[in-house]
């Protein structure tokens, strides 16, 4: 029987918190991440940081400033008066009688943020689930990265946010995967995308850089994309993009033969009929559309993966995550 | 303008399906999608607006639609008068003896005919008309036709004839001409006949316009010449049926007359309703017997064709039988009745003489030969009877002897049977069972217990009639008193043997007499009136005799005579019921109403359906061009 206070205690703790929760159209796609089998199988998982490695807090280098904390021995050196008595190594003094300071490697930490487009073009084709999927992956981002004590915090790209953004407050522990959970069931689709404001908006508020996933259908122009992307890469920071793309939106005689096309972001009408030459028009802007998203992230050294929500969350996390190099 | 089938114009709830169909493709589903900006290089489709906003196409396809409806619902152009319904009519006209009784100063033939012209007359150009005469058959005289000339040209042709009436025929023969057109007939029958002879259906489906009111006739309905086959013509009776069809006592004169000599002349008095007959118990010669009867009731006899009657006495005609038989007492018995027959002349030859004399001659100048007892090797070229053939005879197969039979049953059909009933349970002592040939036939029958055989027989061979009595004659006692049916049997079989010359005929008029025995080659014939008649092959020639009088029949030079009399009861009595309603109202026709039918050309339904084709390519063609322009 394992003791109070151990890992798997902890992480039925964890669960019973996910499990407790309301079921709500926005948590629907945390159900799959609230599976123990899942979650051990997230275990698995790494993210895979080139750079924007970051200092941990009160770590931070400060010229005159203490030595970086740590748990991995560095180096020894001779006591300089001012030294931190705590990193004294007392068994060598009496072994060789000389005062030995003991200095660590510094730990740097992968700070996630997720951001996740809360326009309410993520919630149409409402039979593709892109934002309950993008909800669902954003959780299982956060436990893969809290999993290995990196900080998370997760960004929704919405207007409700006033600057373009909603920022949830920083989750640094495994634990707090249950406010991670907390935070996204209260996100919600509406208005206009914000994806070039939002991200822009957060990157310039940031002190250091760090890893940014981009879940959105990036179904803005791609100056817009864009725009968004290079405030992030432009700072440095490690980025991914997901493309949701799913089966209706892929092939919109799933959903309608004909009918009156109304934009659930502008709420402008077009009366189209899907006949086979404004099918293949379609099919061939949406090529245009995902290879020019491709080919600049690409060129800008910026994951970048198509995910259906349709073929789940296992898959993009075990297949098309791991093939654009982001996680491992 | 009308329209032939308004039914059609029930297609028009079409046009409210088309109507929704315009709605429906503007009521459309609503689909969010998340963004428009994959759809910019995609077309708009041409219909947009939710308001129902007809475009060209509509309209096109609304006038195709109405012209498709309007080629279904057959539209005609008319010339301004109101539409009449072209009929069809069926007049029959009744042309039996009845219908040449006089009615005043016409007679009631006359006023029919007048009648029906008039009517012929005032019909509608667009009507037809089938003219259809009804006597002792119907006969069409004009097919179903609008012209008017033909009509009266054959209604002028027609004349009545001294026939019965069969107006149900005709009736009938309306009917069918009725079922085979589509168009709203009638029938109208002309004719002296009361309602109430014709049965309930008839009554129905046909309106009758009755003629006459008189009931006035006499009429000879009978002429009956009694003469037997072996009889002298000073021996002939004759007795004249006259009947008074009237409801008042009638008086006449009647006047019989033998080749225009007066051989009697009678005045009477019949009562109403009442009929008397008048014997004429001798005639001084022979030949043609004409019965006058001159009639007078109150004022005047309506009919004329019932007080003429032809009759034929026939003078003697010598039958002269051989006898070949030994000296018997049926020798002596047949000897006896020759004498006490005027007409018939007996030889006696044994049958040695007979086949000595069959070396050299035929007998073909005797009329029958008669053989008793024996059956000569050599026929004889004539007619022939065997009585009581031996048991060992080259003619007869003999199957034995039977004793103490009766006659059973006999063919009444053959006419030397004719009505001899008390033959039937006579005891017949000895007879021969003469077995069945094909080239005879039994007359008299008996039966054992074993078989049924005959007791008489006749047939023809060689082309001669054979007859054979299979019981002695001699034995039977032909002249006892008690078998006098044996000597009648006798003579009937001798006169069918050597059957008299047919000189003169009689029959009745509406009544088809096959005429036997003339040669096959064309026959004519020459009527009362004298029409001359092509009655076709001799050996298949009849005659029907629509008029009473003689008729001369003549084939390559071989004349028969006819005497054809109007012996009709029925048809005398031209009196209608009491009670009887003079005119009838006309019937309607059970067929219902039907739109006429324009004059041809007038329709231009087809004209439509090609506008309406020529439409349909038109929106094809618009729909293809905004199909491109939107591409």
């Amino acid at each position: 029987m394992p003791h109070a206070g151990s890992s798997a205690e902890r992480l039925r703790g964890l669960l019973a918190a996910f499990t407790s929760a309301p079921t709500e159209p926005a948590t629907a796609g945390l159900a799959e991440v609230l599976q123990p089998a899942f979650l051990r199988k997230l275990d698995r998982l790494q993210l895979r940081v080139r750079h924007s490695l970051a200092t941990r807090p009160g770590n931070t280098p400060m010229p005159h400033g203490t030595q970086p904390s740590g748990i991995e021995l560095a180096n020894y050196k001779a006591y300089h008066p001012g030294d931190d008595l705590r990193y004294l190594d007392w068994n060598a003094y009496g072994r060789l009688d000389q005062l030995l300071i003991k200095t660590f490697r510094a730990e740097r930490e992968a700070a996630l943020h997720v951001f996740i487009d809360c326009s309410a073009s993520m919630a149409a084709p409402a039979a593709d689930r892109k934002f309950e999927f993008a909800i669902g992956l954003a959780a299982s981002l956060a436990y893969i990265s809290l999993r290995h004590n990196d900080p998370v915090r997760c960004v929704a790209l919405s207007a409700d946010g006033g600057r373009g953004f909603r920022a949830s407050p920083w989750f640094r522990h495994r634990d707090m995967i249950g406010h991670v959970r907390d935070y996204l069931i209260t996100l919600h689709t509406v208005g206009a995308t914000t994806l070039a404001e939002g991200v822009s908006e957060y990157a310039g508020h940031a002190r250091v850089p760090g890893v940014a996933v981009v879940v959105s259908d990036f179904l803005v122009e791609p100056a817009r994309y864009e725009a968004a992307l290079r405030g992030l890469v432009g700072r440095g920071w490690t980025v991914g993009a997901l493309r949701l793309l799913g089966p209706g939106e892929r092939d919109p005689a799933q959903v309608f033969r004909r009918g009156r096309l109304r934009d659930i972001e502008t709420g402008v009408e077009r009366v189209i009929t899907l006949t086979p030459t404004n099918r293949q028009r379609y099919e061939t802007a949406l090529q245009l559309h995902l290879e020019a998203l491709q080919t600049w992230c690409r060129r800008h050294e910026v994951y970048f993966a198509t995910v259906d929500p349709h073929a789940g969350l296992e898959h993009a996390l075990f297949h098309a995550l791991p093939a654009m190099g982001m996680l491992r | 303008m009308g329209l032939l089938n308004p039914g059609a114009l029930i297609f028009a709830s079409l046009y409210i399906i088309l109507v929704l169909l315009y709605l429906w493709e503007r009521i459309r589903r609503r689909v969010e999608i998340p963004s428009l900006l994959l759809w910019q290089t995609v077309a708009d489709d041409v219909v947009q607006a939710r308001k129902f906003r007809p475009d060209l196409l509509f309209f096109l396809q609304v006038l195709l639609l109405a012209a498709l409806i309007a080629g279904l619902a057959r539209p005609y152009l008319s010339d301004g008068r109101p539409i009449t319904t072209a009929r069809r009519h069926v007049y029959i006209l009744d042309t039996s003896a009845s219908m040449q009784a006089r009615e005043g100063r016409t007679t009631r033939f006359e006023a029919a005919r007048t009648e029906l012209r008039h009517r012929l007359e005032a019909l509608p150009v667009a009507d037809e008309v089938m003219l259809i005469t009804a006597a002792a058959r119907p006969e069409t005289i004009a097919d179903f036709t609008r012209d008017r000339s033909t009509l009266l040209r054959a209604l002028e042709d027609t004349v009545p004839t001294d026939t019965g009436t069969e107006l149900e025929l005709a009736l009938a023969v309306a009917a069918g001409a009725r079922q085979r057109t589509d168009a709203l007939t009638d029938v109208v029958v002309f004719s002296d006949q009361s309602a109430s002879h014709l049965s309930p259906r008839w009554r129905d489906e046909a309106t009758l316009v009755p003629f006459g009111e008189s009931d006035a006739n006499l009429a000879i309905t009978g002429l009956q010449i009694f003469q037997g086959r072996f009889q002298d013509a000073r021996a002939a009776r004759a007795n004249v049926v006259v009947q008074n069809f009237s409801h008042r006592e009638g008086h006449g004169m009647l006047t019989v007359r033998l080749n225009d000599t007066p051989v009697t002349q009678t005045g009477f008095s019949i009562p109403p309703r009442d009929v008397r007959a008048f014997l004429v118990p001798s005639f001084p010669g022979s030949g043609r017997v004409v019965a006058q009867l001159d009639a007078q009731i109150d004022g005047d006899d309506a009919l004329a064709a019932d007080n003429v009657a032809l009759g034929w006495i026939r003078p003697l005609a010598l039958t002269r039988v051989l006898l070949v038989s030994l000296a018997t007492p049926l020798v002596d018995e047949l000897t006896t009745v020759a004498r006490a027959t005027a007409g018939l002349q007996l030889t006696t030859l044994t049958p040695e003489a007979y086949a000595a004399q069959a070396k050299t001659a035929g007998f073909g100048n005797y009329d029958v030969v008669i053989f008793h007892r024996v059956v000569a090797d050599t026929a004889p070229a004539t007619a022939a009877l065997y009585i009581y053939p031996p048991p060992d005879n080259p003619l007869f197969a003999i199957g034995g002897d039977v004793h103490g039979v009766e006659v059973l049953d006999w063919n009444d059909q053959h006419e030397a049977v004719g009505a001899l009933r008390p033959l039937a349970t006579m005891p017949i002592q000895h007879a021969r069972v003469i077995l069945p040939a094909e080239w005879h036939e039994p007359l008299l029958l008996s039966r054992t217990l074993e078989r049924e055989f005959p007791l008489a027989l006749a047939g023809e061979q060689h082309g001669h009639r054979v007859a054979c009595i299979a019981f002695d004659l001699e034995a039977e006692r032909l002249l006892s008193s008690d078998n006098v049916s044996f000597l009648l049997f006798f003579l009937n079989l001798v006169n069918w043997l050597a059957p008299p010359p047919v000189d003169v005929t009689t029959t009745t008029t509406g009544s088809v007499l096959p005429l036997a025995g003339l040669p096959s080659l064309p026959t004519t014939a020459v009527d009362p009136h004298g029409r001359h008649l092509a009655l076709g092959d001799g050996t298949h020639a009849s005659l029907e005799a629509l008029t009473a009088g003689e008729y001369r029949i003549s084939t390559d030079g071989t004349t028969r005579t006819v005497y054809a009399n109007f012996f009709d009861p029925v048809e005398s009595d031209i009196g209608r019921g009491d009670n009887e309603p003079l005119v009838r109202t006309a019937a309607t026709t059970s067929q219902p109403e039907k739109t006429a039918r324009p004059a041809a050309g007038a329709e231009f339904g087809w004209w439509l359906v090609a506008a309406g084709a020529a439409l349909l390519l038109s929106e094809w063609m618009v729909a293809m061009r905004r199909a491109e322009r939107a591409a």
